[in-house]
């Protein structure tokens, strides 16, 4: 085996890779940076006195927290209906992921009509089992917008989080189960004992990578509600959208986008660290 | 075959596991039917308190509408033909791309390399308009907004590192000893890949390709930016064009949704069982 260009040929392949995304990751950090304080503090006094920053901030938080957490739920109860003897259980998970293949423009629109204050089916069947008014996500009111954007984009998540837990519990091996039937644990003490401490990697890794799309969900409240009303379902990256190409803010956006940056790292980091460890 | 309890024995359990999963396919299923049904409805049935369930009148009059009307300016087809010019393009760039940096990840094992491998993934990470900002003043500068250019590079950004992602996972699946009996019978390292991984890699490569497909037809913040005539805007554009200027008429809005939604829902049943691997063969690795 030759060993003189071996080193650089080895790594070779990942030239074209590496190259492209390093431009990508470099090129933006100093692109908004020069765009953002292109008028020195000027734009991030200004950005940090808006108050619709902030409550892009906070929406933000809730509409991620809350859809990761309960698309997690949702999915790991379905992942356990799928752990069993049912038969057709293929069909059953090729069905519950449609949701995610499903592009954003349907189920933001389809959503949109079906919680329709007058004729939408959704709010009609809400209103027939008597949920109170103060609860239904209606999407014209600035207090129930974001509950309604919440379960859409929950419900999309489910099917990816299904999809993980499912394909996470055929990972657990037969005789742990067996042993602890023998035990005679029934099937509450084996979901706490056995299941969950097992599945504790994959259920982070679901939750934070729901949690990061949830961020990055531009196009589903752009088609549900573009942020409104009054800025009620507006989370950071569409504060930022609308500073840039709506009032030709370019420098209040990179100034957003780099907060958001900064929120999406710090949220993130536990989950490097924690792969990174799992790793060796 | 997996059990908790002794299923079998216990009818109830299953009848009630039953019931709970045709509850949630059902949640899971319906709202693309009502898109569906909505979309093959005169405004008669569809503006009705209560909303019907189902329709007896459908018209294929709202598709017809859509698709060669040019109402609000919109031109579906050409739009349509777009977003497939620039997902297929992006998916096979970022395929043909990804592929030697997961190689190398998958075969190749150091420190520096696990950095690098999650330097990748943390740019899947950043949010999109953080790439969006600076690229638009890029490509302006470059005059070539408005191009599929633009569109695929943009694609890229969100693409690649999925795509090295999931591919590391199926390469490190297939034991590297093939490719080394391969390389002792005289083929080189590529050489040996090549021949011998990426025939079985050939699941996983379809899978990534359908994802990524999925994944850049699905764009709205990019294209919304970057493509600003028919020459180059998307099906997602076309979509959203048209609710801003036809939003009640929920008729042919779905259809235009069905009609953005009909790729991704075939690619997914023919190829569903290579997809469902796929993702969660790469998220369960990490």
């Amino acid at each position: 085996m030759k060993k003189g260009y071996s080193k650089i040929t080895k790594y070779l392949p990942l030239l074209p890779g590496v190259l492209m995304i390093g431009f990508f990751l470099i090129y933006s950090f100093v692109g908004n940076i020069t765009l953002g304080f292109s008028e020195g503090l000027h734009s991030l006094k200004e950005v940090l006195k808006d108050t619709t920053f902030y409550l892009s901030i906070k929406n933000t938080l809730v509409f991620c927290f809350f859809s990761s957490i309960l698309a997690t739920i949702v999915g790991f109860v379905s992942a356990l209906l799928l752990d069993t003897n049912v038969k057709g259980k293929e069909v059953f998970r090729t069905l519950l992921f449609v949701p995610w293949v499903i592009p954003f423009a349907t189920v933001g629109l389809v959503w949109k009509l079906m919680l329709h204050d007058q004729f939408g089916i959704a709010m009609y069947v809400m209103r027939e089992l008597k949920i109170p008014n103060a609860l239904l996500p209606s999407l014209s009111l600035p207090n129930t917008a974001m509950l309604g954007v919440l379960l859409c984009n929950s419900w999309i998540q489910t099917s990816f989080a299904m999809l993980v837990l499912h394909a996470a519990l055929q990972t657990i091996p037969q005789e742990l189960r067996a042993a602890a039937k023998v035990d005679g644990a029934n099937y509450g003490q084996q979901l706490f004992y056995i299941t969950l401490p097992l599945l504790r990697n994959h259920l982070a890794v679901v939750i934070i990578l729901i949690f990061i799309w949830a961020a990055n969900a531009f196009a589903l409240i752009w088609f549900m509600t573009r942020g409104g009303p009054l800025y009620s379902t507006q989370i950071l990256n569409i504060y930022a959208y609308s500073e840039a190409f709506e009032k030709f803010r370019f420098d209040k956006a990179a100034i957003a986008s780099i907060f958001q940056m900064i929120i999406i790292s710090i949220i993130a980091y536990p989950y490097f660290k924690f792969m990174y460890k799992g790793e060796e | 075959m997996k059990l908790f309890i002794n299923f079998n024995k216990n009818s109830v359990v299953i009848f009630l596991d039953y019931v709970l999963l045709l509850v949630f396919v059902f949640c899971a299923l319906f709202p693309l039917y009502w898109a569906f049904s909505l979309s093959i409805r005169i405004p008669s049935d569809i503006f009705t308190i209560p909303p019907k369930l189902i329709t007896r009148d459908p018209t294929v009059k709202n598709y017809l509408e859509v698709l060669f009307g040019n109402a609000g300016n919109v031109n579906l087809l050409k739009y349509f033909i777009n977003s497939i010019i620039v997902s297929a393009s992006t998916a096979i760039i970022a395929v043909v791309i990804g592929i030697g940096a997961a190689y190398c990840f998958a075969r190749y094992s150091s420190k520096r390399l696990d950095l690098l491998f999650y330097s990748f993934l943390g740019s899947y990470m950043v949010p999109g308009i953080f790439f969006l900002l600076p690229l638009f003043k890029l490509f302006k500068y470059a005059h070539i907004l408005d191009t599929y250019l633009a569109l695929i590079i943009s694609s890229l950004t969100f693409t690649i590192p999925l795509a090295v992602w999931i591919l590391r996972n199926f390469i490190s699946d297939i034991p590297y000893e093939l490719e080394e009996a391969a390389q002792i019978d005289g083929c080189s390292r590529i050489g040996a890949f090549l021949k011998v991984t990426c025939p079985l890699l050939a699941p996983g490569l379809v899978s990534v390709l359908v994802l990524t497909f999925i994944i850049a037809w699905n764009d709205l913040l990019f294209a919304s930016v970057l493509a600003y005539t028919d020459a180059t805007k998307t099906i997602q554009i076309g979509i959203f064009n048209y609710s801003k200027g036809f939003l009640t008429e929920w008729g042919p809005l779905m259809a235009t949704t069905i009609i953005a939604t009909v790729p991704g829902v075939i690619l997914f049943i023919s190829l569903s069982k290579y997809l469902v691997k796929g993702l969660a063969s790469g998220a369960l690795k990490g």
